[in-house]
């Protein structure tokens, strides 16, 4: 006999590492229907970002957006207000604002795949791919000067150059990592106890996918090849050999064989990087006032970021609006959830790498 | 960057965004919004898959109280948008309920706050 129960997770719970609240309703264990509710630490950064800080300002402060994704918020408002200021800046701040970026989509990537093998009960690897991270983490403190909410990115360039010292810092932990990515990836491939809980569980189709807008490693782990690092030269990717990483199964699998490849894929664009870094300045000079509309996005770890802003001359913006990928994977992660079983709701929900901070901001 | 911009009315803007929209071709990335001169502006941004900074933007423009129509049933991903410019620029989406994306005893309509 079909027993249906409403079972609440959140805002606050053991299974979730932000606030958020899911309310399921589930016949006997299995989820009919979901809602969500997401805002549960909404910040105001976009009304501080017109009222209270100068657009020279307005980079750092959307930096404190997110934690994880410092860099991307700082990169995409700057790229935005030079595209206002018509500002060239120079090839070698665009190879060093790269750099940056894939070192952040790396420690965003290690830090959800620990939490994905934490849900599998396997707290030894989330310990050990943890201790992996601090590798990455230590490269961004010598590159930025800080682990975390690094502000590194500036309105014309980057903050702080590179060199010879520091490359070979890079290099150094860069070729451990990739050692120990190719053990964790090993683990998460033919470990029985991660396939039996991540193969065919939370299945998003490549249909589905589609209609929901879905974005970064959660589309791509679905078969669609959408990646702004692909639709957008926004930094020199091309001029790299960047190459998307896709994979068909659409289920929790083969969301984190997704990131474990972008892990290879960012270390590679990071040693590419530096073989060809272009010689001269770091910034250009920044002079006057934005003006315009700007519709601008990059690639987060968590697929696309988007920023639009608007100017009219003065030192205040009149308009700064922040599109996070978290908040438009919510419909995806409800059709994900759809169906499934309720047992396997911690491991969809870490299979998502959601980020309240960035969705509520 | 190419950004195509089409203005149309909160009539059109079903028909025009059903003619449009392709997921395999176009993906949507949000609707924004903005309160200027006690006028809504909403934009629906779209971008090209594939392509390289290619944007179609569709706005409307109307007044602070207008009914907006909802296009969750044609983009699922838009109920999200449509909930948070209900609770930031208290925009009154068709089937939007306050309290989404801020608690409900928080600041109304933030960005309708002038400077």
């Amino acid at each position: 006999m079909k027993k249906t129960i409403h079972i609440p997770i959140g805002s606050q719970h053991i299974s979730l590492l932000e606030p958020v609240r899911f309310s399921f309703e589930c016949e006997n264990e299995t989820i009919i229907k979901v809602e969500a509710d997401v805002g549960y630490v909404h910040r105001g950064v976009e009304l501080a970002c017109t009222t209270k800080f100068k657009f020279k300002q307005v980079g750092y402060v959307v930096a404190r957006v997110c934690g994880l994704c410092a860099i991307v918020h700082s990169t995409c408002y700057t790229l935005g207000i030079e595209e206002l200021m018509g500002i060239e800046v120079p090839k070698r701040a665009s190879y060093l604002r790269l750099i940056a970026n894939e070192l952040d989509r790396i420690h965003s990537h290690l830090l959800c795949l620990s939490h994905t093998a934490e849900n599998a009960g396997y707290e030894a690897l989330f310990m050990r791919i943890m201790k992996d991270r601090e590798l990455v983490m230590e490269v961004q403190e010598a590159m930025t000067g800080n682990r975390i909410q690094f502000d590194y990115v500036s309105i014309g360039g980057v903050n702080k150059d590179m060199n010879s010292e520091l490359e070979g810092v890079i290099r150094n932990k860069l070729g451990l990592l990739h050692q120990k990515v190719a053990e964790i990836k090993e683990l998460f491939d033919n470990n029985w106890s991660l396939s039996l809980k991540y193969k065919n569980v939370g299945v998003i189709t490549k249909e589905m996918a589609y209609r929901s807008s879905l974005l970064g490693p959660i589309a791509r782990a679905s078969g669609v090849n959408f990646d702004v690092r692909n639709d957008s030269d926004y930094l020199p990717y091309s001029e790299l050999g960047f190459k998307s990483i896709t994979m068909e199964g659409g289920d929790i699998h083969s969301r984190n064989m997704v990131r474990l490849f972008e892990l290879f894929e960012s270390i590679r664009l990071i040693e590419t990087a530096l073989d060809g870094m272009p010689e001269g300045e770091i910034a250009a000079k920044v002079r006057g006032t934005p003006e315009g509309e700007s519709y601008m996005r990059v690639e987060a770890p968590r697929g696309e970021c988007f920023y639009y802003l608007k100017a009219s001359k003065g030192q205040y913006l009149d308009r700064v609006r922040i599109k996070t990928p978290t908040f438009g994977s919510v419909p995806g992660m409800i059709e994900a959830l759809k169906g499934s079983n309720y047992a396997d709701v911690p491991a969809i929900i870490a299979s998502f790498d959601p980020c309240l901070s960035c969705t509520a901001r | 960057m190419k950004t195509t911009k089409e203005l149309v009315t909160l009539h059109e803007i079903r028909g025009a965004i059903e003619g449009f929209y392709d997921p395999q071709i176009w993906h949507f990335v949000c609707i924004n919004g903005l309160f200027e001169n006690d006028e809504l502006e909403i934009q629906w941004c779209f971008a090209k898959i594939g392509v390289k900074d290619e944007w179609k933007v569709f706005y409307a423009k109307a007044p602070g109280d207008a009914l907006l129509p909802s296009l969750a049933d044609i983009m699922p991903t838009a109920r999200m948008y449509e909930g948070e410019l209900r609770d930031l620029l208290d925009a009154n989406f068709e089937n939007s309920v306050k309290g989404m994306f801020i608690e409900l005893d928080g600041l109304e309509a933030p960005l309708r706050i002038k400077r």
